[in-house]
């Protein structure tokens, strides 16, 4: 059985996420989707196929942190499969001030789930206005920006364009790597959104490294990212105990982690991607001739030690 | 005895396979429970390979089922949030809705009468002609499996962080809790009724001697066992999620305390489900594969019930006397379970 592709929505009550998942559901028209909701109010579409969650948090293996998911999810989508045949797609909306690890994690953790769905995407609707003092007073809008891969910074008609420059630098220093896409009523295409494919990683081979600069950093963000890149192969005998052990010691402070990463006489690509302490990675489709076989890997987290980082990462080389 | 994979069962009417929830015993008739909503009404006399188009009784999938108490009609729960009876005849009745929350599992008690469902945070009991809701004992969590007893009177609850003792029939009673941390998916009373088990999300099975509610963990598993069920007497408790059927002594007072399982069958695939035979020694085993064995703890014997199919065998189920052969929907033919 093929595995199903799962959306995670998050984000804030009120910055877009309702009108961003009316219009998934009334226009997109490449298969039928099962929603899984928490805090909606009103669905626009009449659909047996919306399931009320309730983010039951449950702590596996003694209450380790990176072991901690859905409860809810793994029972939702274990009865969700008995329909086969009669969605195509999942998506899971998330609370606004949900921690998106543990539903990140029960992708990672909980074989059922990982052998039936694979993770699409996180995507995370911002308020253009709201964001920056969200980011300021809680730790959620920070995290939920941390893991997305695809960002919509919303409402972007009701803000000037340096209130958006800001907005938009402050979602830069903490997560370089999700595709951001501005928008007023969510109006992004939806290929954009749906179908990125394995988190969305082909922006992290195209964003330069410290694109930023140094004086563009106008605030101490907590979350921050790392990237790390090789012109040249790495060694897989090096590299995967190294991001083991990286993930082991810090994986508490990493929220997210992925790479694509060119082995010596391999012709296909390693894409790998991480959840604190979990990752999961394997070989997937061929560099292309005309590709540069550039390895490129990103950490996105607190407290990260960049140095430490890049000389454990040269020594794979 | 059947034994059904979800490929079992080809829907004529929707050229669609549809997935085994359950299959419930009606006298000689049985009763397959299908992801497409639909319940189908089979009987020793159904053609080989013919699976008939059965009634659509919930609008979702068809998440649980059991045998009504009258032991004529089947109640059946859903994602639909509806709880319904149907008779063989295909006539279906709304016992109850319960909005956005799934009816996930259904146990009814014939020595009580009584039948309780998981429902959200809720575990229902209905009245005592199993008509109509009579109450609910509501759990902090995501009620994920109900027991009953022997007798159909001790309710067990099983959810995060362990399991609850109820009385059925009596909401005012005090009620027992036994703590584990952890998920626990499902739960069931030994025939003694001396001990409880659950299986849980961690690769584990977890059991408490009720008489003092000292607890013991089975572990080792390398996938979640989900399914388990008791030889006719007890003594052993069998169990799911391993290559071979996992079989913990439970006939001392200690259960399988500071003793190794038993293990039956054959290396591999992973097993799925598994199923004792009601008064006799044998036991029915699901595998991954969608293949099915009979199996005897006593001389590790194997009779093949049903070759490989593809997907994993997702519903076991004996005839209540276990002595009645039935083919499955796919036309494989059956071996007769031998009665001891």
């Amino acid at each position: 059985m093929s595995q199903i592709p799962v959306t995670v929505l998050t984000g804030y009550l009120g910055a877009g996420k309702t009108t961003l998942l009316n219009r998934i559901l009334k226009e997109h028209h490449g298969g039928r989707y099962a929603v899984i909701f928490n805090e909606f109010g009103d669905i626009g579409i009449d659909n047996d196929l919306v399931v009320a969650g309730d983010e039951e948090i449950f702590e596996m293996n003694n209450g380790c942190i990176c072991c901690t998911v859905r409860g809810d999810l793994i029972r939702i989508l274990d009865g969700l499969m008995k329909r086969r045949g009669q969605f195509s797609s999942i998506l899971i909306e998330t609370t606004g001030l949900a921690d998106p690890a543990p539903v990140a994690q029960t992708f990672f953790v909980d074989d059922d789930v990982r052998s039936k769905t694979r993770l699409d995407a996180i995507v995370a609707v911002a308020d253009a206005r709201n964001l920056t003092a969200r980011l300021d007073d809680s730790h959620e809008a920070a995290e939920q920006i941390a893991f997305a891969d695809v960002i919509l910074l919303n409402k972007t008609d009701l803000v000037s364009a340096d209130e958006l420059g800001e907005v938009e630098q402050r979602i830069r220093a903490i997560n370089a790597y999700a595709a951001l896409h501005k928008t007023t009523r969510c109006d992004v295409p939806l290929e954009h959104v749906l179908d990125r494919g394995a988190f969305d990683l082909e922006r992290i081979l195209t964003v330069e490294p410290n694109f930023l600069g140094e004086d563009d950093h106008q605030h101490d963000e907590s979350i921050t990212s790392v990237s790390l890149s090789s012109a040249r192969p790495v060694q897989p005998e090096a590299f995967l105990p190294w991001v083991r052990s990286v993930l082991a010691e810090n994986g508490i402070d990493i929220l997210r982690s992925k790479g694509i990463i060119a082995f010596p006489d391999e012709p296909r690509r390693f894409v790998f991607q991480g959840v604190h302490m979990l990752f999961d990675g394997d070989l997937q489709r061929p560099w292309k001739p005309d590709e540069p076989r550039d390895t490129r890997v990103v950490f996105i987290g607190r407290n990260l030690d960049e140095g430490a980082l890049r000389r454990g990462f040269e020594a794979c080389i | 005895m059947s034994v059904c994979s979800p490929s079992a069962m080809a829907d004529a009417s929707h050229q669609a396979e549809a997935f085994v929830v359950a299959i419930v015993w009606l006298g000689r008739e049985v009763a397959v429970a299908c992801g497409d909503g639909h319940l189908r009404f089979l009987s020793s006399v159904t053609p080989a390979g013919r699976v008939p188009p059965g009634a659509r009784v919930h609008a979702g999938a068809i998440l649980s089922a059991a045998a009504h108490p009258d032991g004529r009609s089947v109640l059946t729960g859903g994602d639909d949030g509806r709880l319904v009876r149907t008779w063989p005849s295909g006539e279906s009745e709304e016992i109850a809705t319960f909005g956005r929350n799934w009816v996930e599992q259904i146990e009814a008690s014939t020595v009580s009468g009584v039948v309780a469902c998981a429902v959200g945070k809720d575990a229902v009991v209905l009245d005592t002609e199993a008509t109509g809701v009579s109450h609910a004992f509501s759990q902090p969590s995501t009620v994920s499996g109900v027991a009953l007893d022997a007798k159909g009177r001790r309710l067990a609850v099983s959810h995060y962080g362990g399991a609850t003792l109820f009385w059925a029939s009596a909401p005012e009673a005090a009620s027992k809790r036994l703590a584990w941390a952890g998920s626990h998916l499902s739960v069931g009373f030994s025939p003694s009724g001396r001990f409880l088990v659950t299986a849980m999300q961690e690769n584990a099975v977890h059991g408490w001697r009720l008489a003092d509610g000292i607890g013991m963990h089975m572990q080792g598993y390398p996938a979640k066992p989900r399914s388990f069920a008791w030889t006719h007497k007890g003594q052993w408790l069998v169990t799911a999620g391993a290559e071979r059927v996992v079989c913990w002594p439970f006939a001392g007072k200690d259960g399988p305390m500071n003793k190794a399982p038993a293990e039956i069958g054959p290396g591999s695939p992973l097993v799925t489900r598994v199923a004792c035979q009601p008064g006799g020694d044998a036991m029915a085993a699901g595998y991954e594969d969608g293949s099915a064995l009979l199996l005897r703890l006593a001389d590790d014997d194997a009779a093949v019930l049903q070759a490989a199919a593809g997907e994993p065998v997702s519903a076991l189920a004996w005839s209540p006397r276990g002595d009645q052969p039935l083919r499955t929907p796919r036309a494989l033919p059956l071996a007769s379970p031998r009665t001891s």
